[in-house]
């Protein structure tokens, strides 16, 4: 009762410190430190494998990792208790539980574990998404499956959300939707969500920070609107390599320009000084280049 | 207003409020939002274009800074009464200036004599009227 | 070059355990026939073991690795794959050759009838690849062919091996099974999987359920639940308070083999075992010492006491170990299944309880039918002795995987060591069954030193069970909870 009227400043939803975990030898995260401030829509954006999943269902606590620790609503990932999990809702990749279970029994399978159930959120969604209800999940297309496990996380009316690719197997009117859907959540119940993908142009839709992990390692994670002011791409003429400049995030050769291109970022609102180089052109960079700057 | 009077592109390097304090800035001064004119609700328009509403009320809480809008109780946003429409010429020069920025960078890179360009953007301006 | 690439066709049109595990079959086969050639009492019957056994062998190898040529065909007709038809034929054709002309061939050579082992290598053939082609329900009582044949067959006046109509004979059955095969081969291409229901659906089609194209182990697909929906017991209703009995509702979650069972299904499964203990029952009466009799209630035995170990571990190595994440991680985060250490005994109820259970009630329910069929001198003893390692060996696999250790792929000896365990129960079976049902005359056969060999052997199994599941157990309650997958 107590924890519950101290004031929850540092009390991140969704906390992590050094995470690192290895499959059968091979580090798929590395010491990554993962913060999900409350209230935000944060998009994790990375290449296949580059270790989303894993991160993802490390922060749930679904699997035990190598070194580090992560913290869901303030309590060890490890450890959650029903009053946590009563606030979580959590779509994996592929939601495939339960396939003998028709899409109503299934609902009224977990109706009974969540005291704040929103049944008629259910109807109403399943009425349209015109799914029906009699229906054995196993019997469901990809893209249904996937639809329902969205329901069944967003009746739950949870504090958090966490997606794993949720839009991956949806068409262009349900994930349209489906984004809406979240939007709308973050800005009216304050719910936190965690949303994983590799399709950009959704994350800037809703996304209000963006996460790039690329080889098991955090490399940015900022507000999607601070990354897009603050970073920009800088071409530099000469093919000699260019000296390692103050707030560079990544940078490539450019064999057309006959020079290089690299991703810097503002450091105390001001641009680096080599922007003002003859030859140097700074250019304002989208989310979407600015992830294949950095992933290639 | 209706929040489909709104353009937003998601992909663009310019952030989603910044293309919504842009917008509603050239609408105002232009006059097509005349001071009194209630806007849609965050809600609104976040929903009719699936979009953050954070990044709707930060776009609007930054207009009201400036003064554009001010905040009616109990029924929303509005233009400002002070948001005048025919501001200076010189101020109106100034929201167009960054796309002139961008203009003239295009016409730099693909090499056009100053001239042809010009006519050509007389020639488009004449059209509109 | 066009052979080799059959052969590779051939060879691994099945996934890796169930290729080398048909080769372990063949190979026991074989080794059996050698056996039983240089230990059998009846010289002169007993050189017709071998062909027998390899039979049952390469039966085995066509249910489970040749059937699935039919796969191949149909995933290379899909993708439109040149002289898909003539590929498949040169695989059929050198596993024809493989497990009937060659061995015949061999056998001829060293003496046997060739014509007669040619025709009885044919059939074999036929009924394994019919296996693989049944439902997988039916596909079990494959296993009582042998019996059946053997009880009607004196009745019917059929000749048996060596006889002088049994060429006749055997290649006229040959023939309707391979033109049975032949049908069933072209309906199985042109079907579409997902228009059959669950029990129509023939073994080797379910085999690509999950997983998809041929890496589906066998196992695995028999551990899938079945969708037709008529097993679960309790249909969530609203306002059916889970809350109230969580163990039962966690093995709703974990699906077959501890799901509950419906009234419908349990009636269907009293009856099969009922129509099992008929069979055997008869058969019992009627030819209380014979051979076939012997591996018939083998076969039973086999099938209850060490495949419902399996199946358990197979479908809990599936939730934990699959590539999903789909029910034990649902599972680790549904509210309402207590603290740690609750859900941990719950889970522990759900899987090790309802498999003792199970096996106790297997126990008390075959007891009468082991009562009537005393007999035949089946030993009471014995099968006691088999439920109890059946109910630990599926507690240890179980808390294998409950412990996370069937995840790591880097203890891959750990299958050795269970696949070395299970050929132990095996060899321990036999000669117990030979003395429970052979009576004094086989127990004058074996010799002397076998019924402490055989003691000491079944008390080290007993004893090292017990062993693993206190290990197991132990690092079970050392996770930080019960639902880590990998």
């Amino acid at each position: 009762m107590n924890a519950m009227l101290k004031p929850q400043i540092d009390n991140a939803p969704l906390q992590a410190r050094g995470i690192s975990k290895r499959y059968d030898g091979r580090p798929v995260l590395d010491a990554v430190d993962f913060t999900l401030p409350e209230g935000a829509v944060l998009g994790l954006i990375g290449r296949n494998g580059a270790g989303k999943s894993t991160l993802i269902r490390a922060l749930m606590g679904l699997i035990e990792v190598d070194a580090g620790s992560a913290t869901v609503l303030g309590e060890p990932a490890l450890a959650m208790g029903d009053r946590v999990k009563e606030q979580l809702g959590y779509v994996p990749q592929q939601p495939d539980a339960l396939g003998w279970l028709r899409i109503d029994e299934m609902f009224a399978l977990l109706s009974g574990f969540y005291p704040r159930w929103d049944q008629a959120f259910v109807d109403s969604q399943l009425e349209r998404a015109r799914l029906p209800r009699d229906r054995a999940l196993a019997k469901l297309s990809p893209g249904e499956r996937q639809q329902v496990a969205l329901i069944r996380a967003l009746a739950v009316r949870p504090r958090l959300l966490v997606l794993d690719e949720p839009a991956a197997a949806l068409d262009p009117v349900a994930r349209r939707e489906l984004l809406r859907e979240i939007a709308l959540r973050a800005g009216e119940s304050g719910t936190s969500v965690l949303f994983s993908t590799h399709i950009v142009s959704d994350l800037e839709r809703v996304a209000s920070h963006v996460a790039f992990l690329h080889e098991g390692r955090l490399l940015l994670q900022a507000p999607l609107d601070d990354l897009k002011e603050r970073c920009a791409r800088l071409w530099l003429p000469g093919t000699a390599s260019p000296p390692r400049i103050a707030g560079e995030i990544s940078r490539r050769p450019q064999q057309a320009f006959g020079g290089w291109s690299l991703v810097v970022q503002q450091r105390d609102g001001r641009w680096p000084v080599e922007a003002q180089q003859p030859g140097a052109r700074l250019e304002a960079l989208g989310l979407e280049d600015l992830f294949v700057e950095i992933a290639e | 207003m209706d929040a489909s009077l709104l353009t937003i592109t998601p992909g663009a390097a310019e952030p989603i409020y910044r293309q919504i304090v842009e917008q509603l800035r050239r609408m105002i001064a232009g006059g097509q939002l005349p001071p009194g004119e209630l806007l849609p609700s965050v809600r609104e328009v976040a929903g009719f274009h699936a979009i953050n509403p954070m990044t709707v009320s930060r776009a609007y809480s930054l207009l009201e800074g400036e003064g554009l809008l001010e905040r009616l109780r109990g029924t929303g946003m509005a233009v400002a009464q002070r948001a005048r429409r025919a501001r200076s010429e010189a101020e109106r020069m100034s929201l167009l200036e960054p796309r002139l920025h961008d203009l003239a960078r295009a016409a730099r890179e693909l090499e056009l004599p100053a001239g042809r360009v010009l006519r050509r953007l007389g020639e488009l301006l004449e059209d509109g009227e | 070059m066009k052979a080799l690439a059959s052969l590779r066709g051939a060879w691994l049109c099945a996934d890796r355990n169930t290729r080398w595990l048909g080769v372990a079959f063949v190979g026991l086969a074989a080794f059996g026939g050698v056996a039983v050639e240089l230990f059998s009492p009846h010289r002169h019957r007993a050189i017709y073991a071998m062909p027998i056994l390899l039979g049952l062998g390469f039966a085995f190898w066509w249910a489970f690795v040749g059937g699935r040529l039919v796969l191949l065909q149909r995933d290379l007709r899909e993708s439109r794959f040149p002289g898909a038809s003539r590929f498949i034929a040169g695989c059929f054709g050198l596993t024809l050759l493989a497990t009937v002309l060659l061995p015949a061939a061999i056998l001829g050579l060293g003496g046997l009838p060739f014509l007669q082992v040619l025709a009885l290598l044919v059939l074999c053939a036929g009924v394994g690849l019919l296996w693989a082609w049944l439902p997988l329900a039916a596909s079990m009582w494959i296993g009582f062919l042998p019996l059946v044949a053997n009880n009607l067959g004196p009745a019917l006046g059929w000749p048996s091996m060596g006889d002088a109509g049994f060429t006749r004979f055997a290649a006229l059955w040959a023939a309707l099974f391979a033109l049975t095969a032949i049908g069933c081969w072209r309906w199985l291409l042109g079907i579409d999987p997902a228009r059959l229901k669950t029990w129509q659906t023939p073994m080797v089609l379910r085999l690509r359920c999950r997983g998809g194209g041929l890496s589906g182990g066998w196992l695995h697909a028999a551990s899938l639940p079945d969708h037709g929906q008529t097993w679960i017991a309790v249909r969530p209703q609203a306002n059916f308070d889970q809350r109230a009995k969580p163990a039962r509702m966690l093995r709703v979650w974990l699906g077959p083999p501890f799901a509950p069972l419906s009234r419908q299904t349990r009636l269907r499964q009293a009856l099969l075992a009922g129509v099992a203990a008929v069979i055997m029952a008869i058969a019992a009466f009627y030819q209380p010492t014979h051979s076939l009799t012997l591996a018939g209630i083998f076969w039973l035995i086999f099938f209850g006491a060490v495949m419902v170990p399996v199946m358990s571990y197979a479908r809990l190595h599936l939730l934990y170990a699959g590539k999903r994440d789909s029910e034990i991680g649902e599972l680790a985060l549904l509210p309402g299944l207590g603290h740690t250490e609750q859900a941990r005994r719950t889970l522990l109820r759900a899987t090790l309880g309802i498999s003792t259970l199970r096996v106790a009630l297997g126990v008390v329910a075959a007891l009468p039918a082991l009562l009537l069929l005393h007999a035949a001198r089946v030993s009471l003893p014995g099968t006691l002795l088999l439920a109890v390692i059946s109910g630990l060996g599926s507690a240890a696999g179980m808390l294998y995987v409950l412990s996370g250790h069937s995840a790591d792929r880097r203890r891959w000896w750990h299958y050795l060591v269970g696949a070395g365990g299970l050929i132990g129960v095996m060899a321990l079976l036999t000669p117990l069954m030979v003395y429970a049902i052979g009576g004094s005359r086989a127990q004058d056969a074996l010799p002397g030193w076998m019924l402490p060999a055989l003691a000491a052997g079944w008390a080290l199994l007993v004893v090292l069970l017990i062993a693993t599941t206190r290990r197991y157990l132990r690092l079970f309650r050392q996770r930080p909870h019960p639902f880590l997958q990998r």
